[in-house]
């Protein structure tokens, strides 16, 4: 991964900054370019490396210099982001955190019953929140994947495979809450930053 | 036999344990004379003096012919009677009117001058502390510093007047009067109403009162108090476990603040009555075919039940005395698989209770279950180091990025976050205990607690220093016996074939609309639960194709609320488990074959 880096790069060390790992099989679907050969990410940017998880699986981690390349994609957002983008990144987090414990519970009761009326209830939760995700990942090109990621994770709900309600082992719905959650909070926090 | 459902109604005349003792009297097992004042005669605070004299009077009169004892000698311990009860979250005050008028006949009945005035001793302090609120310090310094007895006594009646602006009532009725409000007022203790909390009891319903003769395990010869189970609550074996102080008046125990022995110490002082408390133990079990925990009083080698209540296990626990008693004869299979459940059934037995030992670090909310112990480590690069070791995550709490930290951890424990926080959901997904919003009871330990060893208990919501001796609870086999015979209404089937080898035409289907409407005759298949129920509530046939377990529960299989005509179970494993779960819905709609 050599500079400049390209829109599909940056969303790729994001995201890998946020969820800590990725599966190195889930690399090429993840940047959407046929027949991707993940070697070409450690060419020569040293940016992230693939270690084998206690999973079993072979994934992809960040090295420092990619930590450093995903956290200068956040400034330079930022430092080009108009106003209203940054008056709005607050706003959508409030909004966010106010639905936040309806879908920890729906989760959390699914866990108890896994049943298909308990992963339905997610379904519907995802209904009256579906509009505010798709205002958050719209507002910063890097988070635009997030939107096909929740698709796929309902599609999978919808057909029975209840693996994508909660497991952390795939991109599940409760995964990818977290994880644009934190986006948003560290977003917003590094908002307030630049205002103070 | 007589099979009593254990739960009371609620009712305003007993309360649980007033139910209880009732049911000990009326079977004719040995309970000191007793009344049970209910919620009216508790609220009716005008006629409250009238009424225990009453009591007073009859419990003394009954005890003296029950005990052989003078009737002078007699006081009385005074418990509240919830609806439910809440084991030591309510005040007991013990030997309520004993004075010095009673020494003289208490001593003849003890045995000993000494445990007499002991016994007035601790009836003046309780008296003090929990009637008349004076501080516990305060009334230990004037006891201390007391020369003898009678001054210990004074000392402590001065305190309760200059603290309280009250005479020390030396009336028996007032005494027991003034017991009884005090008793009714621990209702609204901060630990009361955090229990009832945490427990979801109404906080409007209020306890009756139970007044009983008091039994005096302090007394010369074999005495001592103690607590038994009627089954191992931590395995759901069937065999007596429990705790004995000797010459103690057991509310120690009960409230967890002195070191017990095991039971079988009273075996050493006394054959006779430990014989007799294994009997009765087995017997209450037999009347009331759940696991009980008794509390039970010796006093001169003599037994008495003093309380008796409903000892709730864990799931897998319950499964285990279902079916033992099952086993037994003492319940139809019906009502086994009315206790049972099913996931418990077939989720892996895991150490999961404290057994001895260490250092208790801190405590927070129960996440995820399961015990295991391991190395703190705070962060990834200290996971990263750890390789080979059993690691414990401690984090303030975790976010998606922690995961590669997390699925190397043996438990989580973070200190902030709820049941349904990120740390919680992952841990239950993983398999593995957690403990979140944990408070550590040292801070500075908790600054450098990387590398320490601990032990954390996602059951019990516990956080220990060191590696904790567990308790592995219940058998690893599945016991096939409560399968032979039982049937249900549904056929598991291995395909859709064999349906069809049976004539039925098929219709395989997700569709609501084309399912519902499909004729009468054609059995619709379909993983959908809803149109598999929809379908079954008009009548129709249904062949319900259920989904593959998760992967570390290959055996479970999700099942729509309605029992349908057949289940074709998408992997062999999960049959067991589906005709445990159709009978155990068979037994609750009472639609038993």
């Amino acid at each position: 991964m050599t500079a400049p880096h390209s829109i599909t790069d940056l969303r790729l060390l994001r995201f890998v900054s946020v969820l800590g790992m990725i599966p190195l099989a889930d690399v090429a679907e993840f940047v959407d370019i046929e027949d991707f050969d993940p070697a070409a990410l450690f060419d020569a940017g040293g940016e992230c490396f693939a270690v084998q998880s206690l999973l079993g699986q072979d994934v992809l981690v960040l090295t420092p210099t990619g930590r450093a390349a995903a956290t200068t994609a956040l400034t330079d957002f930022l430092a080009g982001a108009t106003g209203v983008v940054r008056d709005r990144i607050p706003e959508l987090l409030t909004e966010f955190e106010i639905v936040d414990p309806a879908c920890k519970i729906a989760v959390s009761e699914f866990q108890r019953a896994r049943s298909a009326v308990s992963a339905q209830a997610v379904l519907d939760f995802h209904l009256g929140v579906a509009g505010l995700l798709r205002g958050i990942v719209e507002i910063w090109p890097l988070w635009q994947h997030y939107q096909r990621m929740f698709d796929y994770a309902v599609r999978m709900i919808t057909e029975g495979n209840h693996d994508y309600v909660a497991s952390p082992r795939c991109r599940s719905y409760h995964t990818l809450w977290h994880a644009i959650h934190f986006e948003l909070r560290t977003v917003s926090a590094e908002l307030q930053g630049i205002g103070s | 036999m007589t099979v009593h459902r254990f739960w009371p109604e609620p009712d305003r005349t007993h309360g649980s344990k007033g139910y209880f003792l009732e049911f000990l009297r009326a079977a004719g097992y040995p309970v000191p004379a007793f009344r049970v004042l209910d919620r009216d005669g508790v609220a009716a605070v005008e006629d409250l003096r009238t009424r225990v004299t009453e009591f007073a009077t009859a419990i003394a009169t009954e005890a003296a012919g029950q005990q052989g004892i003078p009737s002078d000698s007699v006081s009385f311990a005074v418990r509240s009677s919830g609806q439910r009860s809440m084991p030591g979250m309510m005040d007991t005050v013990l030997c309520v009117g004993l004075t010095e008028t009673n020494l003289s006949a208490l001593e003849a009945r003890l045995g000993s001058t000494q445990a007499a005035f002991d016994a007035l001793i601790k009836a003046t302090r309780d008296f003090c502390v929990l009637v008349g609120g004076v501080d516990p310090l305060l009334v230990h310094a004037a006891s201390a510093s007391s020369e003898d007895g009678p001054s210990q006594v004074a000392s402590m009646r001065a305190l309760f007047e200059t603290s309280t602006g009250i005479v020390f009532p030396l009336d028996p009725a007032e005494q027991l009067a003034m017991a009884v409000e005090a008793v009714v007022a621990s209702w609204g203790s901060v630990r009361a109403r955090s229990y009832r909390d945490r427990h979801a009891i109404p906080d409007a319903a209020g306890p009756c009162v139970v007044i009983q003769a008091m039994i005096h395990g302090t007394a010369q010869l074999t005495s001592g108090s103690g607590v038994v189970f009627s089954h191992d609550p931590l395995t759901g074996e069937r065999r007596m476990t429990g705790e004995y102080v000797e010459r103690s008046t057991g509310e120690g125990i009960v409230s967890g603040t002195v070191t017990p022995l095991d039971v079988s110490t009273l075996q050493a002082a006394d054959v006779a009555v430990f014989a007799e408390l294994e009997h009765l133990v087995e017997r209450l079990h037999q009347n009331l075919t759940r696991m009980v925990e008794i509390e039970f009083v010796v006093e001169r080698n003599v037994l008495w039940l003093v309380q008796v209540r409903p000892a709730v296990g864990d799931a897998q626990v319950t499964n285990a005395i279902a079916i033992d008693s099952w086993r037994s004869g003492m319940i139809e299979t019906d009502e086994m698989f009315r206790r049972l459940s099913a996931d418990a059934l077939f989720s892996s037995t895991s150490a999961r209770t404290y057994r001895g030992g260490g250092r208790l670090l801190g405590t927070g909310i129960p996440a995820s279950n399961g015990v295991a112990s391991g190395i703190v480590v705070v962060d990834m690069a200290e996971a990263a180091v750890c390789v080979g070791e059993d690691i414990v995550l401690l984090r303030e709490t975790t976010e998606p990025r922690d995961f590669p930290a997390m699925v190397s951890s043996v438990a989580l424990v973070t200190l902030t976050g709820g049941a349904s926080s990120h740390a919680a959901v992952v841990a239950r997904e993983l398999g593995i205990p957690a403990v979140v919003g944990v408070t550590f009871n040292d801070l500075q330990w908790l600054e450098s607690a990387t590398g320490a060893r601990v032990t954390v208990f996602g059951t019990t919501g516990e956080v220990w220093l060191g590696d904790i001796e567990t308790e592995v609870a219940g058998t690893d086999d599945f016991p096939h016996a409560i399968l032979d015979g039982a049937h249900t209404r549904t056929a598991i089937v291995g395909s859709l074939r064999e349906i069809e080898a049976r004539g039925a035409e098929i219709l395989r289907t997700n569709d609501l609309a084309l399912g519902i409407s499909a004729g009468p005759e054609i059995v619709v298949a379909t993983t959908d639960t809803d149109l598999a129920e929809q379908r079954t509530a008009v009548g129709g046939r249904v062949a319900f194709l259920c989904s593959e377990g998760p992967p570390m529960q290959r055996w479970r299989a999700v099942l729509p609320a309605h029992p349908t005509e057949y289940v074709v179970p998408a992997d062999e494993v999960q049959v067991p488990y589906i005709r445990v779960r159709l009978l155990v819905e068979a037994a609750h709609r009472e639609d038993y074959l």
